[in-house]
């Protein structure tokens, strides 16, 4: 009894705030929890008129299906290459960028850089994949550059290596510039005494970024490899479909690709079970690395 | 409340809710669920002078198509039908219209463009079966013309012994399309008629290549663009070896796979030679689904020759946006000649074409409450196909109002409805006469419908560059006929793109092309072509039932 009087004194106590978290409680019920639900087809022989629930189960059969299939480790194999390259260089990219954008003194400067380097988040891969085809085509302006030194003209798009190279060296054009907000918004929550201490003592501007801001990065720092880590299934699906050809499909083709695939060709059990499968490894990650991180720092650092 | 009691209060949510989302409002028997709603068709009667209510998919090329336009009123009070159209565009056709019919709304009548679709919607159980008896007894006329150009569709609306829905056919696509030359360049190469085989062929591409066509004293020409889409890469090429890289071919009464027999590796060692010549376009590898550049490197004068590109329309200098005209604007000297089909080394002359075999129009299983709905629209086709009036008038409109011809234009659209989209919003499209594409009236006529409103000369046109018996044809239609198509077919196109490209760019020795075919085979290709062959005896005994003769000639 005493338990339910405080849970309604805490009801009472908090109803505004309860109140205002609710669309967003709600937003996550809707569109994130309840399809959950539907994930019950990759164990199912899915028609849609009868059904979700009503369709037959089939067991582990569309997963046999997948891992037999000879596309579907490939796409798994190039997922995890891209996606671990992608954290090697992507994932220091925003930290470099927000520790250089903090050195700077002169207000407009410093905006504008801003500004240049986050633009290119709001463009759509459908318009980027068209703007690099064209810039790297044979007779584009990046091979007039090679030519003109002398070299001959690279085929960027249709050679492994350096379709990696580019999908890699373009996404981290497209996106160091959003992903250095957050770190900039951690930078100024440092407390200037440090610093200002710091140059007291003697230490000059490289030394005062080694010993106070990367610290101070840390938490940010971990908290957001760990989420990325999650999304280490996730190889960027926007940009490589709307840059691969035909050349590159042995290196390019991910799950994501794949899936849709199977999406399109009205496969959905198996995309289905294609999607799940990435998402089970995704949640393995997360908790893994939340583990690591609080093991390796006495339960000082980790999302929970 | 604890993190525990949180997590089992929203979990308790979420399973109710679910509940209450997914639980099917419509329970369907087991099985397959067209049996459910078999249809006793002895039984049923139409009687015309009862309004009947027909919500309606036609084909996804009316996106901002409008309700009640004149086309519409026209077939309404001539059928006595209430029609509440569905407009979809090509995307919302791939990727909204499963989501449409899985939440129940399923139109009476729905298009679907490739078999692969039509199996789909059947095993989901959104497709009621139509007979073949049902439908040569009701649109005799409408059969007759669908076996004379398009007999492979029937095919498409086949699945496991039974028919579902009324194929259509596109008249017009028994035409291949010619390619198209710079006649200019050719001349200043020294060069006077257009290639006719593959050697002058490749001739004419060094030449376009190292003999500076363009006189502006740069290399910067190359010959040819290989197209990038499925259907258009080197067909032009290997259709001189009786082949298609990328579907299914009939040899010695046998369906084969184009791309895999040993004469392709003769079309790959002739195209890795052109391309270690300079000959090709090396951008053309790297297109993908950024888009084909061929069209844009011809009108800019980076390359002298595009396949496919020489349609009388592509030819049209008085029409501002055809290939021709916009090669002029950038260039006024240049000048351009279409090509026959390009002779084989026996001589014959072949070209990739679609052949006729065009859609599927389904009806949906709700349908079995009202089937005379089903005889209505069968009453519809049979009038469309022989009233010309009629026909005309549900493309384009009523003469005077949307249209008027002339002998030099042929049909075109008046104002304000050749403004662009205009035509699409009034479901009137001249441009559409011959194609399977109409919104209500979504299959092809007779030819002998619509050649009276082709501009002069386009006629002699075809019979001299586009002869239907150049065409090289799917030997069973579309290759997505088989049941296994969805599960192989797309992964093993992709795989062959990919070789082929590979062997042509000198990336893999030539001799790669057996361990190609090897793997081909094994990693569902044999099954695929297991099916097709099964697909062939199927369509012949298709062929039985609705009055075919099996050897009977080609239409056209």
């Amino acid at each position: 009894m005493a338990a339910e009087a405080s849970w309604t004194r805490t009801y009472r106590r908090h109803r505004g705030l309860l109140l205002l978290i609710g669309p967003c409680l709600a937003y996550f019920l809707v569109f994130h929890y309840l399809p959950m639900v539907g994930l019950i087809i990759a164990f199912k022989d899915f028609v849609m008129s009868h059904g979700v629930l009503a369709s037959p189960w089939n067991g582990l059969d569309n997963f046999v299906r997948l891992f037999a299939s000879e596309d579907f480790p490939r796409a798994l194999r190039n997922t995890v290459l891209i996606s671990l390259l992608r954290l090697s260089f992507g994932f220091v990219a925003p930290i470099v960028l927000a520790l250089m954008l903090n050195e700077l003194r002169i207000g407009w400067f410093k905006r504008g850089v801003q500004t240049l380097t986050y633009l290119p988040y709001f463009f759509s891969w459908v318009i980027l994949g068209g703007i690099f085809l064209m810039l790297l085509s044979g007779d584009g302006p990046a091979n007039n550059i090679v030519r003109a030194a002398g070299a001959n003209p690279i085929s960027f798009l249709g050679d492994d290596l350096w379709f990696i190279a580019v999908l890699i060296a373009a996404g981290i054009w497209q996106s160091a510039g959003y992903g250095a907000v957050i770190y900039l918004a951690a930078l100024a929550g440092i407390d200037p005494n440090l610093y200002e201490a710091a140059s007291i003592d003697g230490a000059g501007r490289w030394q005062q970024t080694l010993r106070i801001t990367l610290p101070s990065l840390v938490p940010t720092i971990i908290v957001l490899f760990i989420l990325s880590l999650g999304q280490v299934l996730n190889a960027g699906f926007d940009q490589i479909y709307n840059m691969y050809n035909p050349i590159v499909y042995d290196v390019a083709d991910i799950i994501d690709t794949y899936v849709l695939r199977r999406l399109i060709a009205m496969d959905y059990a198996l995309a289905t079970a294609g999607g799940l499968f990435k998402s089970a490894v995704g949640l393995v990650l997360v908790v893994g690395a939340n583990w690591m991180a609080r093991r390796f720092s006495d339960d000082e650092y980790g999302i929970w | 409340m604890s993190a525990k009691e949180i997590i089992g209060l929203i979990g308790a949510v979420v399973i109710v809710l679910a509940f209450v989302l997914f639980y099917p409002t419509r329970p369907h028997e087991k099985g397959n669920p067209a049996q459910a709603d078999a249809v006793d068709w002895s039984a049923v009667e139409d009687d015309r002078s009862e309004q009947l209510t027909i919500r309606w998919l036609g084909p996804p090329v009316y996106a901002n198509g409008q309700e009640n336009t004149w086309v519409q009123g026209l077939l309404e009070e001539r059928f006595n039908i209430r029609f509440e159209p569905v407009f979809l565009d090509w995307t919302a056709n791939s990727r909204l219209k499963p989501l449409m019919f899985s939440a129940g709304d399923v139109p009476d009548v729905s298009w679907d463009g490739d078999p692969l679709y039509v199996r789909r919607n059947i095993h989901h159980g959104f497709v009621m079966e139509l007979p073949y008896e049902v439908i040569l007894e009701h649109a005799p006329t409408y059969v007759k013309y669908l076996n004379q150009y398009g007999r492979e569709t029937w095919l498409f609306a086949f699945y496991r012994g039974k028919n579902y829905g009324i194929p259509t056919f596109a008249a017009a696509d028994i035409y291949p399309t010619a390619g198209l030359w710079r006649m200019d360049w050719l001349r200043r190469v020294g060069l006077s008629k257009v290639p006719e085989t593959l050697d002058e062929m490749g001739e004419a591409l060094r030449r376009f290549r190292h003999g500076d066509p363009d006189g502006n004293g740069i290399k910067d020409t190359y010959g040819m663009y290989p197209r990038t889409h499925w259907s258009l890469a080197y067909a032009d090429v290997f259709a001189t070896f009786g082949l298609l890289p990328q579907d299914f071919v009939l040899r010695q009464g046998k369906v084969v796979w184009g791309g895999v027999q040993p004469d392709a590796k003769e079309a790959l060692r002739r195209l890795r030679r052109w391309y270690a010549e300079e000959l090709i376009d090396p951008d053309f590898a790297i297109a993908g689904r950024s888009g084909d550049q061929s069209s844009k490197k011809f009108q800019n004068g980076k390359i002298g020759y595009l396949y496919k590109g020489g349609s009388w329309l592509d030819l049209e200098l008085k029409n501002p946006n055809s290939t021709y005209s916009v090669l002029r604007q950038l260039n006024p000297q240049a000048e351009l000649a279409p090509s026959r089909v390009l002779a084989g080394f026996d001589g014959q002359r072949r070209d990739r074409v679609w052949g006729g075999p065009a859609h599927v129009m389904w009806f949906g299983t709700q349908v079995a409450q009202t089937p005379q709905k089903v005889l209505r629209v069968l009453h519809m086709f049979e009038t469309l196909a022989t009233d010309q009036e009629l026909f005309v008038q549900s493309r384009m409109g009523q003469r005077g109002r949307h249209w008027d011809m002339s002998a030099e234009r042929g049909a075109y659209l008046l104002p304000p409805y050749d403004r662009r989209g205009a035509d699409t919003r009034h479901l009137v499209h001249v441009g559409l006469l011959e194609n399977a594409y109409g919104f209500f009236s979504a299959c092809a006529a007779p030819l002998q419908f619509t050649r009276g409103y082709l501009p002069e000369g386009m006629a002699e046109f075809r019979d001299e560059y586009s002869h239907p018996s150049w065409g090289l044809k799917n030997a069973i239609g579309k290759s997505d006929v088989v049941d296994s198509a969805g599960r192989y077919l797309e992964d093993l196109r992709h795989y062959q793109a990919t070789v082929f490209t590979e062997i042509i760019r000198g990336d893999r020795p030539l001799d790669d092309f057996e361990p190609f075919v090897a793997t081909w085979r094994q990693r569902g290709g044999d099954i695929l072509v297991a099916e097709a062959n099964e697909m062939l005896w199927q369509m012949y005994e298709i062929y039985d039932e609705v009055g075919i003769d099996r050897e009977g000639t080609d239409g056209g």
